[in-house]
């Protein structure tokens, strides 16, 4: 299969120190190319799945993520470290993928065949080993599909936003400084998507009991 | 308080965000109304759901991609315009003066015909035709060869090969492509070093102008100038692997027969030599410090030289391909 899912935090996603992310970042700027090799494997995971959060798709996502990290090579050294790294990064992700949006203007469609039938008693909450077993894998999968299904729905700003706060655990402080919105519209607005969302999961959370 | 104003709160309540007098009385309006209450009960169970979603992995080749897109907008150099790519909608709205266009059009056609019926034509002709060398050598100044070499090989016991691309040495960019690739379930760390040019001896210590991983079924790129020799290690299940490869700065097209002066240096010395004599990469493994002393000797191709140099160590030299020779431990 292409893609696994892992909730496991391996080497890539290690999170760095504020003083190992400014060494990383000055070796990135003194131009030692493996710097930024480094920088892109530290980076990667979270890269690809906040731009795979707000494009959809793991195809767009790809493309976003890749053209992202080309973007943050071409102008890291205009990154001051004012701000927080992963901040700028996640706001390159954004504009690459509104960027896109522009050029293609073409709206994203959402198959039917993309939501996961999900048969009724097939799925069970018996929350016993903290292990997870194999039919909890793979309800977790669907789970997590069923959702990713209805963050797609949203409007693009709503699911920018409930990407960054609940899949990439942002603070409203660094939301707003991505977006550059005031904090005030970047609450106001999450509480529009998670009531939207609420609403898209209807069915959903029936299920889930 | 209104359903309305009560669902704006969801969130606040929902973190705890809310002075009590306002809590108070979006409690008691949650209290009063089911329709609200539900909704506040879906919205709780939402979050939760999205709390749970997993993360997934990042797809394959996803890091090589990254540095091979990087690597190219690092040489990107401004394009020729091309009468193909130029928007000619754009073109034709200019707005001209229709006499000045047709001055300039009589111009040109002048000019043309001066030029086709005169001897400027020769004397033109020379001067914007370019002359094609003919010489052996592939390199800034010789822009007219295409069949270059491309060579993969394996380092024996270890899951990682290389392979050398020169297709990039020519009139634009002169630098060699090495790329790196596994078969290993791990990332495979590797170091790449440049050497100093004027190193005699392959001991000589330096940093690395490039250290990397290759990631699973995975490649990774890595771009030298023309003339330059590097020394790859890496390190796997526990053993440590070196490898040289010697980039001479102009690659020949053809295995050309020189005379070969004296040589009295190290192994690593004595290859250095012949690859840029003979403008031939070399790639090298096994122990490099060895003396050599050789002769001058008559008219040669470059395998002879090399299995003349690599046999006093105990190595062993094989062409691998156009141009591309290998030399490493074993008759």
């Amino acid at each position: 299969m292409f893609f696994n899912t892992s909730k496991q935090k391996s080497e890539q996603g290690k999170v760095l120190t504020r003083a190992e992310e400014q060494a990383l970042l000055q070796r990135c700027k003194d131009g030692e190319n493996g710097a930024f090799d480094e920088l892109v494997h530290r980076y990667q995971k979270r890269v690809f799945n906040f731009a795979y959060g707000i494009a959809g798709n793991p195809d767009d996502a790809n493309d976003v993520a890749q053209e992202a990290f080309v973007r943050v090579f071409n102008s890291i050294q205009t990154f001051r470290g004012d701000a927080n790294f992963t901040t700028w990064i996640y706001r390159i992700v954004t504009n690459v993928y509104l960027d896109d949006r522009k050029k293609s203007k073409n709206h994203r469609l959402i198959s039917l065949d993309e939501y996961i039938d999900l048969e009724e008693n097939s799925i069970s909450r018996q929350i016993v080993d903290e292990s997870p077993q194999p039919g909890e894998i793979a309800e977790n999968k669907e789970r997590s599909q069923v959702v990713r299904n209805a963050i797609n729905a949203l409007p693009d700003y709503q699911r920018i936003i409930v990407t960054m706060y609940h899949l990439h655990d942002r603070s409203y402080d660094e939301i707003a400084e991505t977006m550059h919105l005031p904090i005030g519209t970047v609450k106001s607005r999450l509480n529009r998507a998670r009531l939207a969302l609420a609403e898209i999961l209807k069915t959903e959370t029936e299920l889930f009991g | 308080m209104k359903c309305a104003r009560t669902q704006d709160l969801f969130s606040s309540h929902l973190e705890n965000a809310m002075e009590p007098p306002l809590r108070a009385a979006f409690e008691q309006h949650l209290a009063e109304c089911p329709e609200c209450k539900a909704r506040y009960e879906k919205f709780n169970v939402a979050i939760l759901m999205m709390e749970e979603m997993q993360e997934l992995d990042v797809p394959e080749g996803f890091h090589s991609a990254v540095m091979a897109r990087v690597e190219q907008s690092r040489r990107v150099v401004p394009q020729p315009v091309r009468w193909w790519s130029l928007d000619w909608q754009r073109v034709f709205t200019v707005r001209v003066p229709a006499r000045a266009l047709a001055m300039g059009l009589s111009a040109a056609l002048l000019v043309a015909l001066l030029v086709q019926f005169t001897p400027l034509h020769s004397i033109t002709a020379n001067l914007i035709t370019p002359s094609r060398q003919t010489g052996q050598g592939i390199g800034p100044n010789d822009p007219g060869t295409e069949k270059l070499p491309v060579k993969h090989w394996d380092v024996n016991g270890s899951s990682m090969s290389i392979i050398v691309d020169a297709s990039a040495v020519s009139s634009a960019q002169n630098i060699y492509s090495l790329q790196f690739k596994s078969k290993s379930s791990e990332a495979i760390r590797f170091y790449v070093f440049r050497m100093p040019a004027d190193a005699k001896s392959a001991e000589a210590g330096n940093s690395p102008f490039y250290s990397g991983y290759v990631e699973s079924k995975q490649d990774a790129v890595v771009s030298v100038d023309a003339g330059t020799t590097v020394r790859i290690d890496w390190k796997q299940d526990g053993r440590a692997y070196r490898e040289y490869v010697f980039m001479p700065s102009q690659l020949s097209s053809v295995a050309a027969s020189k005379n070969l002066p004296v040589i009295d240096a190290s192994i690593y010395g004595a290859l250095k030599q012949v690859s840029e004599l003979y403008g031939v990469v070399v790639i090298a493994s096994g122990d490099l410090s060895k003396n050599v002393s050789l002769a001058a000797g008559a008219s040669q191709r470059p395998e002879d030289a090399l299995y003349d140099i690599a046999r006093v160590a105990g190595l062993k030299c094989e062409g691998v391909a156009l141009s591309i020779y290998k030399v490493q431990p074993g008759i």
